[in-house]
């Protein structure tokens, strides 16, 4: 009650003349239609059993001096109908007025019907969506990361096998004898071998320079089929080989080769980069390689 | 678990299970439902075949002693409590999925339900588990005249008596507040649906005519009167006489309906008399300066608020859009609970 009483007399001081002007309309209106009916102010007090001090803080628009809105509506409402006129605009100027203040004589719950357009969405919707996004965000961040991390831990692998292989020759310059490089004839990947065969191969390559320039490398880009036989028709590779895979393959030249998709593969001969493009049909590549130190390919 | 789930997508809503109206309160929606309590029930299949929910709320109400056969309309509520339970659980199921526009879950709200406070344990715990079935994932019992001194806007935090008086259709209520505890209660069984049937029992009584319950609403509605005025109004009413047996039309003025409803309205007289005794005099002094406010539908009835005042002395005022008040302070009690705790509600 007090804290309408405060906010009424604030409403006075602050809300400006218009507000004041609605206020003092009420009152007069009242007075004057009291005094239409020659009535005296103590007579309605009587016919509406209420204190005279109400109907007079009523005519003086001080409704602080009522206790509470809920009864300032209900003498607004009997002294209309006790004085004969119509009450409904002197309520609605009552409801208009205490709505135009921000700390409002009117409860809540009179002002409901302007609170229609409250977010259906409550506080802790909000939050269970936003964890929701989250969750999916956190887990595709997460596949992204480790597809990032498995590619780098890739390259670190491949990386750390090639710096190993770099430094076995100078370790071990005589040990490496050219026959055993001969007869090795077979596929050596080297994201997959395993650290003695890499060992093997780098004997291989850093001693038997002639033989070397025969290897036959294919680096994968993309993931493609691929069917690798050498001179005795012996098979060096005949598999599904993944994208970022780099084979070195050894064998006696010619090579006949099948690509399943060969614009994924970069394909490397005597230390220079071969050119499948005129061998492609439909991405799929058919040739022989290194025959005569020259390249014969056919195209079927 | 999966309930309290549910629960983030359903609105926490205040249902006054009345006798004639249901009416639901969602928070920061308003009143979203104000339905006659009534459900149709058709039976299919002969007697003793499956039965269904033909309709619910006004729909159902329209049917209300206009039904064949095999449909039966009834009022599952009586005297403010539950008559029908399974019915009753029906109703507030349909009407809770009403409330809720979401279509993906099945609502799993938290529910405060206003229950008079002369109701017995018994039947609060009937309209505990009625909610339980029709869905509630949390139920509160609130008394009605708390609910509606709350939605009237009365101050009942203050050190100060309030008194409410609340004409249901089914009982009325009267009860002094302060310091947000009930200081006094009382329920008596009268209410909207004693009016009516005052007036079928005074028609047949003075006319030999019959009228039904709907009829007799009507003309409590349109020429009801408590408190002899200046004005008489008049309205024509067809009913099937008793010794003839053919419907015949007559006419009702406001003067016979003020008799007709003499006796209902000395009974709530005499309860809010009651009341006033057995308050304790500070409060009384209280109630004496301010009033008592009038709510429910019963407020509506014409110069209520005059009988009061003239059989008292005591101001009586008519609380804003009254029909509404008891949801609307249930709405409020809920945004309350984590003011206030729990100390607003009924322990069964």
């Amino acid at each position: 009650m007090t804290e309408h009483s405060k906010s009424a007399e604030a409403q006075d001081f602050e809300a400006g003349q218009v507000a004041d002007v609605v206020a003092a309309d009420i009152g007069t209106t009242l007075r004057r239609a009291r005094e239409a009916l020659n009535m005296q102010i103590e007579q309605a007090a009587r016919q509406l059993h209420l204190d005279v001090r109400l109907l007079t803080a009523l005519e003086s628009d001080d409704f602080a001096a009522l206790p509470g809105t809920a009864y300032a509506y209900g003498y607004l409402r009997s002294y209309a109908k006790l004085l004969k006129i119509p009450d409904k605009e002197l309520l609605q100027q009552f409801m208009d007025m205490s709505q135009k203040d921000s700390n409002a004589l009117v409860p809540n719950h009179m002002t409901f019907a302007v609170d229609n357009k409250v977010a259906s969405f409550s506080f802790a919707q909000i939050l269970l969506i936003v964890f929701v996004v989250l969750l999916i965000l956190g887990g595709a961040a997460w596949l992204l990361m480790g597809d990032v991390l498995k590619t780098s831990a890739e390259k670190v692998s491949a990386v750390k096998v090639e710096r190993e292989v770099a430094k076995i020759p100078v370790e071990l310059p005589e040990k490496p004898t050219p026959k055993v490089a001969e007869k090795t004839a077979g596929v050596i990947v080297q994201k997959e071998a395993s650290l003695p065969q890499s060992i093997e191969v780098k004997h291989v390559e850093s001693v038997s320079t002639p033989k070397s320039i025969k290897m036959l490398r294919l680096a994968y880009e993309k993931n493609s089929w691929t069917e690798v036989r050498d001179a005795h028709g012996e098979t060096l590779i005949y598999r599904m080989v993944n994208a970022g895979e780099k084979l070195t393959l050894q064998g006696q030249p010619p090579y006949t080769i099948l690509l399943g998709y060969a614009p994924g593969v970069t394909v490397t001969y005597k230390d220079s980069i071969f050119d499948t493009k005129p061998y492609r049909r439909n991405d799929i590549a058919y040739f022989r390689i290194g025959k005569k130190s020259s390249v014969v390919a056919t195209e079927e | 678990m999966f309930e309290s789930f549910r629960g983030l997508f359903s609105n926490d809503i205040s249902i006054d299970l009345g006798t004639a109206n249901t009416l639901i309160y969602v928070k920061g929606k308003g009143i979203v439902l104000n339905e006659p309590s009534v459900v149709a029930i058709r039976q299919e299949r002969g007697p003793g075949g499956p039965k269904n929910i033909a309709a619910v709320g006004m729909e159902a109400k329209r049917m209300l002693g206009r039904t064949p056969g095999n449909i039966v309309a009834i009022r599952p509520m009586k005297d403010g409590v539950i008559a029908d339970f399974t019915v009753t659980e029906k109703m507030l199921q349909h009407f809770i999925r009403k409330v809720h526009e979401t279509k993906f879950f099945k609502p799993s709200p938290r529910v405060l339900i206003c229950v008079p406070c002369g109701s017995t344990q018994v039947e609060r715990r009937a309209i505990r588990e009625s909610a339980n079935g029709a869905g509630a994932r949390e139920v509160f019992l609130i008394e009605e005249p708390m609910a509606a001194a709350i939605g009237a806007g009365m101050p009942i935090s203050e050190a100060s008596g309030s008194m409410v008086l609340d004409i249901g259709g089914g009982t009325t209520e009267v009860a002094v507040i302060s310091l947000s505890g009930i200081v006094y209660s009382a329920s008596v069984r009268i209410g909207g649906d004693r009016f009516d049937d005052a007036i079928i029992n005074y028609v047949r009584r003075n006319y030999g005519s019959l009228i039904g319950e709907s009829t007799a609403e009507r003309i409590k509605h349109e020429i009801g009167s408590a408190y002899p005025g200046n004005e008489v109004r008049e309205m024509e009413v067809r009913g099937r006489n008793l010794a003839e047996g053919i419907p015949r039309s007559f006419t009702l003025n406001s003067n016979e309906i003020l008799e007709a409803l003499q006796e209902p309205l000395s009974g709530i007289v005499s309860a809010v008399k009651t009341a006033l005794e057995q308050t304790p005099p500070e409060l009384a002094a209280d109630i004496a300066e301010r009033g008592m406010v009038l709510t429910g539908g019963g407020a509506l009835l014409c110069d209520l608020d005059r009988l009061l005042m003239e059989e008292t002395g005591l101001p009586v005022i008519i609380a804003e859009d009254p029909l509404t008040c008891v949801a609307r302070g249930g709405g409020r009690a809920l945004e309350m609970i984590d003011e206030f705790g729990g100390d607003l509600f009924t322990i069964e």
